[in-house]
């Protein structure tokens, strides 16, 4: 293995960088996928540019399209950080990946960069409705929601001269209420077979008029599951109600795949996930009918 | 602890220093300063022909010194006992990742580079991935020449299908009157499926040659007999090799095989250099040894009351593409042939196949052939209790060997410990009780002590200490303590006066090496037979003395130096049994395990420390062979070949676990040891079985039990109990 590395302290010196090295160059984040590329004997790039002394992809701040999160963050920063508080559920989603050393050294950025198919942050990013940030070579900026910055396994958006400096996720209302669950059948030291990002906002009435329910680890990019949300929407939560919609995720059944563990059982595990979710959120709002 | 103890301390590790700090060296450690660096150009067909090896290109790359194929090596082969595994294959590849050519270079990038560029052309041939596959009539035959084969020591097994590595049938007792007179016959059949064994250091040597010498230093924890196989592979004395371990880290049973040495030698005589190979774990993974996957069908006669007449056991294991891995004459894993462990089994016929597959060779992993025909007869006892309505620890009392009873190798029983045990469990099951949404399995395992022959030399220093010296590598299960903490016992010695060190093959007497669950009890005897012989020595030397003053004397007098020797002939039994507790959530199949308690009959305990690690790691790994652990295989290529995918127990997936020690009862050891090593592994994969088909009704007769298994158990509303 053999490459240059470069560690510019500017976005523009990096940008210049990926444009003179066009075709041959790979940006660096953490760096804790990019040493598990090399060892299973995929070659970088001839030029690697790491970012971590770019300021401009570091920080996490409050702004007026909510919660700024620069693409070098790491998980354990995230995890820490207490403006997360508010962004549901984000905190634990940070907390409960991988291990601390993983956490201290992997960032968002390369997590969003590196499309993995199992991994924790996407679904509920997707979830709140996050927006990538993406800056070309030429100086131009664009932004895309994370839902459509997730293309296929290992592949972004993203062209070969652009780079992520960071995600904004919206500010959650006072009447939205979120969670993450993970399926972990096997040990807790591993990716979810099934994961389930769910939100719903409810009115006064205690009826759903928003809801997003973002499936993680069932195919190549998280499955938004439309039905369900659709099925929940404009009612008022009842356990029967919460039971008939979870099912509905066998409409988007041709996006799950057999990775790791065979379609059928993923879909079978998704509903039965989104089905607790979704119950955790009716008992955190208070919402679930008598019903139940 | 019921009984009696005798070590009360805690042990201080003596290797405990050295390797948390650092200063541990492992075989990739020692000294390799201009040492080359290796690489092999491996097979990506399970099955090939060989058409041509082109390593001209390879040849003139920066920094390599030489390069091998099968046509400098043939016919050359390695093994523990059948030494089928060519050094390099010449004619046909019998495995995904067999080794076609090695490289020898500057660095070990120069190597890889080089072997990248060797051309090898083959000519696919069918595969053979399968048991039923190998076995069937018109399979191809994978080991032609086998008659012609090297076997270290003894004679090899006769074979009923030339698929077959080894062979062997078992009986003793009237079978056909003892199922004519059943009143019930239980049949199960149960499948296993490949794993791991489990170390994190991968194998690891390095070859010098001094004249006619061989210098070895390997991660090998039979330094003894890797040297012998050595010796019957090139046709050499066994004394002009000499081979030498440093720490190993972490055997499980996987590092009594070693595949790089031979290979290291032809190398080292090629370049008049001094060549290492230090293995990938993925590599190591892939490429080297498994357990033994295989099928298991138990027959059992059974009487009104639920007592077992007569038995008979069909065990098939796959092989893999070689059988080097096995060291008994057999070549067949060592218990492959105690289908019902622990039980009087008056009749019994059981017929035992290890089978040539071409996949990754199957060799000894965390005891033996032994955790497998527990599942499978464990699991065969609960669906007998469930179906006569007799209480499952109930049955297992009514079973168990008694003295006198006849196990199931046909062999009589004497200071049968299970009754004791179950008794023990039984109490402890009483006192336990089951938490609301939880469910209990219960499981038994004995094991006999090994046989064999074991010595030491010591001696006195100079400095008046008192000097072990052992061929007993410390794989981890702390030998060298024990051996320390026997003879300063013995000797009433102060600790930090008894030195044990661990010599090479030409400096020390012959020892068999790590394995059987033999060293404390053979090897430790041995040590305590030469601090008996040492005080005798001291006392008549300068008698009356303390002992501190007796060594000072025995010092001055000159070369003390005593051969401790220990024969244990047969006989002897470890006997264990455990209750596991877990809740299945019915609507994922999901398995979460709260409790573990393990009763374990040990006799006397030297290292307590070690000996609670090994008992509770035990419990770890039978956790994992329960729970997670398959290697799974495409088309004969290993996928998942890295500790992400092959999912190992960690830290969090523990549960509540407490061992209980049966101390009463002694064994042939030193101060009445027993074996403590590979007991409680065997117990888990069963009691989880059992817990889970009490929870929600299904039997699981696959390993590893997954959530997956289990939800489509169910599912299948036939729920199929039997």
């Amino acid at each position: 293995v053999s490459f240059e590395y470069h560690e510019p302290e500017t976005l523009e010196e990096a940008l210049a960088l990926l444009a003179r090295y066009r075709g041959d160059a790979q940006v660096l984040a953490g760096g804790t996928a990019f040493a598990l590329m090399v060892k299973i004997g995929l070659t970088p790039a001839g030029h690697v540019i790491g970012l971590r002394r770019v300021e401009a992809v570091h920080g996490i701040e409050e702004t007026e399209d909510g919660l700024w999160i620069g693409a070098n963050t790491t998980h354990r920063a995230l995890e820490l950080a207490p403006e997360l508080g508010a962004y549901a559920p984000l905190q634990g989603v940070f907390s409960g990946i991988s291990t601390v050393r993983i956490r201290t050294q992997a960032t968002i950025g390369g997590n969003l960069c590196q499309a993995g198919p199992a991994h924790d942050p996407p679904p509920s990013l997707i979830g709140l409705g996050a927006i990538a940030h993406i800056v070309s070579d030429g100086g131009a900026r664009r932004k895309l929601p994370v839902e459509d910055f997730l293309l296929d396994y290992y592949v972004t958006a993203l062209e070969e001269n652009e780079i992520l400096t960071g995600i904004t996720v919206p500010r959650p209302g006072p009447t939205t209420a979120s969670t993450y669950k993970k399926f972990l059948p096997i040990t807790a030291d591993d990716y979810a077979v099934i994961s389930v990002a769910a939100s719903i906002t409810t009115d006064a009435r205690s009826r759903i008029t928003a809801a997003s329910v973002i499936v993680g680890c069932g195919g190549p990019t998280p499955i938004r599951a439309t039905e369900v949300e659709s099925t929940i929407v404009g009612h008022e939560l009842t356990q029967e109600l919460i039971t008939e919609a979870s099912v509905e995720i066998r409409a988007q059944g041709e996006r799950f795949d057999s990775l790791r563990t065979p379609k059928p059982y993923k879909i079978d595990m998704a509903a039965v996930f989104i089905k607790r979710a979704i119950t955790e959120l009716a008992g955190q709002t208070g919402t679930v009918g008598s019903a139940a | 602890v019921i009984g009696k103890k005798r070590f009360t301390n805690p042990e201080y590790r003596i290797d405990g220093y050295d390797k948390v700090t650092g200063d541990a060296l492992y075989a990739a450690d020692f000294d390799h300063t201009d040492a080359l660096e290796t690489a092999y150009v491996r097979s990506p067909f399970p099955h090939a022909r060989i058409v041509s090896v082109d390593t001209a290109q390879a040849s003139e790359m920066p920094g390599v010194r030489a390069i091998l194929t099968g046509a400098d090596t043939r016919p050359l082969r390695l093994g523990r006992r059948l030494q089928d595994w060519p050094l390099l294959a010449w004619d046909r590849v019998l495995m995904v990742g067999d080794r076609v050519a090695a490289v020898a270079a500057d660095t070990q990038h120069q190597a890889i580079a080089a072997a990248q560029l060797v051309d090898v052309e083959y000519e696919e041939l069918e595969p053979v991935l399968s048991v039923a596959d190998a076995l069937s009539a018109d399979s191809p035959t994978l080991h032609p020449d086998i008659d012609t084969y090297g076997f270290v020591g003894g004679q090899a097994p006769g074979r009923s299908h030339p698929n077959i590595q080894g062979e062997r049938v078992h009986e003793h007792g009237d079978v056909a009157a003892a199922f004519s007179s059943a009143t019930r016959v239980f049949e199960h059949t149960y499948t296993i499926p490949k794993t791991l064994a489990g170390y994190l250091e991968p194998r690891a040597c390095l070859v010098w040659l001094e004249g006619d010498i061989v210098n070895i230093i390997t991660t090998n924890k039979s330094p003894f007999r890797l040297r012998d196989q050595m010796a019957t592979t090139f046709d050499l004395e066994p004394e002009t090799l000499i081979v030498k371990t440093g720490a190993i880290g972490g055997d499980f049973g996987g590092k009594g095989l070693s595949i790089d040495e031979h290979i290291l030698v032809l190398l080292a005589r090629r370049t008049g250099r001094k060549v290492r190979a230090v293995a990938t774990f993925a590599d190591d993974m892939s490429y080297t040894s498994t357990r033994h996957a295989g099928t298991i069908t138990l027959r059992t006669a059974v009487d009104d009351a639920g007592q077992f007449l007569g038995h008979e056991g069909w065990v098939t294991l796959d092989g893999g593409a070689y059988a080097a891995a096995k060291p008994g004459v057999s070549l067949a894993p060592g218990k492959a042939h105690v289908t019902l462990a622990g039980y009087h089994v008056p009749a019994a016929r059981v017929e035992v196949k290890t089978v040539y597959t071409n996949t990754i060779p199957a060799g000894n992993a965390r005891s033996p052939a032994q955790p497998q025909n527990a599942f499978a007869a464990e699991s065969h006892v609960d669906s007998i209790a469930d179906a006569l309505g007799i209480d499952r620890l109930e049955l297992r009392m009514r079973n168990a060997i008694d003295d006198g009873g006849i196990d199931v190798g046909g062999a009589t029983w004497e200071k049968s410990m299970l009754q004791e045990t179950l008794r023990v469990l039984r109490d402890e099951m009483a006192t336990t009780p089951i938490a609301p949404g939880q469910s209990r399995g219960i499981a038994l395992a004995a094991r006999p002590m090994s046989a064999g022959s074991g010595a030491v030399i010591i001696s006195v220093t100079p400095d008046a200490q008192i000097k072990v010296m052992t061929g007993v590598t410390d794989q981890g299960g702390g030998a060298l303590t024990m051996l320390q903490r026997v003879v300063a016992e013995e000797l009433g010695a102060e600790l930090s006066s008894v030195v044990v060190e661990t010599g090479d093959t030409s400096s020390v007497p012959y020892d068999y090496g790590v394995g059987g669950s033999r060293v404390t009890p053979i090897v430790g005897g041995a040590a305590l037979d030469g601090a008996v012989k040492l005080r005798e020595y001291l006392d008549s030397n300068s008698p009356g003395l303390p002992i501190v003053d007796q060594l000072r004397h025995a010092s001055l007098a000159g070369d003390v130096s005593i051969l401790g020797e220990f024969t244990h002939p047969s006989g002897g039994h470890s006997s264990t049994a455990c209750f596991v507790d877990l809740s299945v959530d019915h609507e994922t199949g999901a398995i979460a395990v709260s409790k573990c308690v393990a009763i374990v009959d040990v006799g006397t305990i030297v290292n307590p420390v070690s000996a609670h690690g090994q008992l509770v790691g035990g419990i770890a790994a039978g956790l994992g062979m329960a729970l997670m652990e398959e290697l799974e295989l495409d088309d004969g290529v290993v996928i998942g070949g890295n500790l992400s995918d092959y999912k190992l127990p960690s830290m969090k997936d523990m549960p509540d676990i407490r061992v209980i020690l049966i101390e009463s009862e002694v064994g042939a050891g030193p101060f009445g040891a027993k074996s403590v090593g590979e007991l409680t592994n065997s117990l888990i994969a069963p009691a989880v079985a059992g817990a889970v088909r009490s929870s929600c009704g299904v039997s699981i007769h696959s390993l590893p039990i997954t959530a997956q298994r289990i939800y489509a158990a169910m599912q299948d509303t036939s729920g199929s109990p039997g």
